[in-house]
């Protein structure tokens, strides 16, 4: 290998370390000064109340959406009517947000909800060695042994009745092949140790066992490639960057001075003055949501056989798309997201001194919300029972979407330059590959981003909403430190070429290197160049190298001194 | 190159001595707790405790390699022999892959097995090898950077070199996590380490 390969070699592999290591330095400056920003934050900044959710019989629709105090517990005004309405309240999670950017966790969380690469059980319940709920890997039938309290080893009650398998064709007290086998189920939150419905990726369908009654019910197969398919995120199941709640119908009562639930009563119930009780959770598990990959929101009956679109992702606004959206947001571009289904359930029998049989559930709308990218901003919406959206909030502050406030009110400006500064020192060529593909990153990758930032100021230009012409207006702007650096540096180091004697060739390579890589080329350069003393040229009296033939400045060739004996001798 | 190892192996014996030891220590407790239990907590907080220390040591030990080098031009004296740099850098870097091995699998196999072991949810294999080669990686990395800080004849350069690069290299495994970019990125890294490691101990002039 000659010796300019091995040159070139050590320079990009001298490169790449600086970059790294640079490009690490500077990400722990813009955690610590985007952290600042978002902890800052006032808490009422983080959440959306929606009141009335004019989901229950007999409500209103929603009057008023956007950030209000959280105060439920106060009793009504002697204005106010004797009647509370629903409330849906949608909080973020700051700390979730916050620690997006601790990948470690999160794949360490998803290894361990998903179970992946576990023994031959995967264990969805686990009490002890005779009370589990499994999936056994090697016959694919989810395995539920059940054996309350303590036996004598002749025990009439320990029998074959208390260990079960499901599998997609039905329930045996063996393992039977005949049942068939799951092969990839994805359990959210909806399952407990009676019930759970879940997807199969490979089946394709949903399935939903009641472990008590002993039954599966399976949906319709969906096609290959089907756009419903659901999505999986484990973080959005175990650590959700928004929290739902939902508040019930409630009744001032006087006599008792507190807040009573208000049963609901519908068509078929008012003969018999049953009243179905509000629920956030369907106990029967007729109705799996799911969000699709697209962002779109179903609702599958598995008593049905139903899929229906029951709603969508929100798009959220993020700082220079603040204005009226009513895209669709891909999950991908979401930090995170919450949907939650709204239930009334009526208990059957509805003697609450007897045991439930069964629950008849009605769905009656759900509650979907989305935390942007950057967690500055969080948008809710409210689709009814057949899918239309009912109302829409997003996170605002002192009238100012929340997107904005976070960079321009919380703080002195202080950390929102700093932040921007640090964002500046990013080589050139990836602020402009933040602009132009930064969408393309995850969303909560992006926060752990050390080369393409998504969530900088110039990625988030990317997104923006208006007219091409501001973006292009807009764009030097951002990029201009960044720039005005990389030209500068490059100017230094073209200069110091010159002077050290580096080939046409090499000050072009550095130069155009500089400019596109900025800091990085220039310490890159710093620590590759040259390093020998300089002599001066007896030809032009500027410093040359003594190494080479030519002086690199004048051309000229060492001068070399003739040597001519002397005519004289030193006798003793 | 056996003999050249052996050797880097007694120049640097004291990081060898202690991660033996820690490598003994952690195993007895592992297998301790395997029969009796109760070590869990033991094993994880000490290793948890321990890894950044490691780290460190990793790093020192490359930087302590390259500096008695520089200082004591060590390799100017083998080169005299019938070995050339090659096989003295190869040497070098066995030695500290050695050291990496001996002084992580044992710690990092014993917390990742105890954090695994109580609760029946935590799958053992696959969690054990997601975590345990990016960290394995992570641990030569820091050695590789070592190579990078020790080339001076300062020490002081050398050992803030090794510890500010380390303070900026080791949490990369928390942001990363243990996906396929930590593997790229600590790979090429090393690579690059390596290659600019050589370059100067192959050019440097003695």
């Amino acid at each position: 290998m000659s010796a300019r390969m091995k040159n070139l070699i050590n320079v990009i592999a001298t490169g790449f370390i600086v970059m790294v290591l640079l490009s690490l330095a500077l990400f722990y400056g813009r955690f610590l000064f985007w952290s600042s920003l978002t902890r800052d934050m006032p808490e009422d900044s983080l959440s959306v109340i929606i009141r009335p959710s004019g989901l229950f019989p007999g409500e209103p629709s929603p009057l008023q959406a956007g950030p209000q105090n959280r105060i439920r517990s106060e009793p009504p005004g002697p204005n106010e009517p004797n009647f509370r309405y629903s409330q849906i309240y949608v909080g973020q999670n700051r700390e979730v947000v916050i620690g997006s950017a601790a990948g470690a966790v999160w794949d360490i969380i998803a290894d361990v909800f998903k179970f992946r690469g576990a023994n031959e059980k995967v264990y969805y319940w686990y009490r002890d060695e005779n009370n589990y709920i499994c999936l056994d890997k090697r016959s694919g039938l989810i395995n539920r042994r059940y054996m309350p309290g303590k036996f004598q080893p002749n025990d009439e009650n320990i029998s074959l009745n208390n260990e079960l398998f499901f599998g997609p064709n039905g329930v045996s007290q063996t393992a039977s092949t005949s049942l068939g086998r799951f092969y990839d189920p994805m359990l959210g939150r909806s399952w407990d140790p009676n019930r759970m419905g879940f997807y199969d990726r490979t089946l394709r369908r949903f399935y939903t066992i009641d472990f008590v009654a002993g039954t599966v019910n399976k949906s319709p197969q969906l096609a290959e490639g089907d756009s419903r398919e659901p999505i999986y995120r484990v973080r959005d199941i175990v650590f959700p960057a928004l929290n739902i709640e939902l508040g019930a119908l409630n009744i001032w009562n006087a006599e008792e001075s507190e807040w009573k639930e208000q049963k609901l009563i519908f068509g078929d119930a008012i003969q018999s003055g049953v009243g179905y009780q509000y629920l956030g959770r369907d106990f029967s598990y007729t109705f799996i949501p799911w969000v699709s990959k697209t962002g779109r929101v179903y609702i599958c009956n598995t008593k049905e056989g139903s899929l229906v679109e029951a709603g969508y992702l929100p798009k959220p606004w993020s700082l220079y798309s603040t204005g009226v959206d009513t895209r669709v947001a891909n999950p991908r571009d979401v930090l995170g997201y919450g949907v939650r289904p709204i239930y009334a359930s009526l208990r059957l029998p509805a003697d609450p001194n007897k045991p439930p049989q069964s629950f008849d559930v009605k769905y009656l709308g759900m509650c979907v919300g989305t935390v942007s990218r950057e967690g500055a901003s969080m948008a809710v919406a409210v689709f009814d029972a057949n899918g239309r959206q009912i109302c829409r909030g997003d996170t605002k502050k002192n009238g100012m979407p929340t997107a904005e406030y976070m960079y321009s009110e919380t703080h002195t400006p202080l950390a929102t330059i700093s932040l921007f500064l640090l964002e500046n020192l990013q080589p050139p060529v990836f602020e402009a590959a933040s602009y132009l593909y930064g969408n393309c990153i995850e969303a909560s990758a992006g926060h752990r981003a050390l080369f393409i930032l998504p969530n900088s100021f110039v990625g988030m230009l990317g997104r923006y909403s208006g007219t091409k012409f501001d973006r292009q207006v807009f764009l030097p702007l951002l990029m201009g430190p960044s720039l005005i650096l990389s030209i500068w540096l490059a100017f230094r180091v073209r200069k110091d070429a010159k002077i050290i004697g580096l080939s046409g060739t090499a000050k072009k390579w550095w130069t155009i290197g500089t400019i596109a890589f900025g800091l990085s080329a220039y310490i890159t350069y710093r620590l590759t160049r040259p390093k020998e003393t300089l002599v001066t040229c007896q030809n032009c009296g500027q410093l040359r190298r003594p190494d080479m033939e030519r002086c690199h400045r004048c051309g000229s060739k060492w001068e070399i001194p003739e040597l001519t004996p002397p005519n004289w001798r030193i006798c003793d | 190159m056996f003999t050249l190892i052996i050797r880097e192996i007694e120049d640097n014996r004291v990081f060898f001595i202690a991660a033996v030891l820690l490598a003994v220590i952690f195993g007895v407790l592992f297998v301790y707790g395997q029969f009796y239990g109760q070590t869990y907590d033991v094993v994880i907080g000490l290793g948890m405790f321990i890894s950044i220390p490691m780290a460190m040591a990793f790093c020192a030990m490359g930087a302590t390699q390259m500096y008695w080098d520089k200082t004591k031009k060590i390799s100017a004296l083998l080169a005299t022999l019938a070995v050339n740099r090659s096989q003295i850098f190869t040497a070098r870097v066995i030695a500290g892959f050695l050291l990496v091995l001996i002084g992580f699998v044992p710690i990092a196999g014993a917390v990742i097995s105890a954090v695994s072991k109580p609760k029946v949810f935590l799958p053992s294999h696959g969690l054990y090898y997601e975590i345990l080669i990016p960290s394995l990686l992570l641990g030569f990395a820091c050695y590789c950077v070592g190579l990078q800080t020790g080339w001076t004849s300062n020490r002081v350069t050398a050992i803030l070199g090794a510890l500010g690069l380390n303070v900026i290299l080791i949490p990369i495994i928390i942001i990363k996590g243990f996906g396929l970019e930590i593997y790229a990125i600590l790979i090429f890294l090393i690579a690059a380490c390596l290659i600019r490691a050589w370059y100067k101990f192959s050019t440097a002039a003695f």
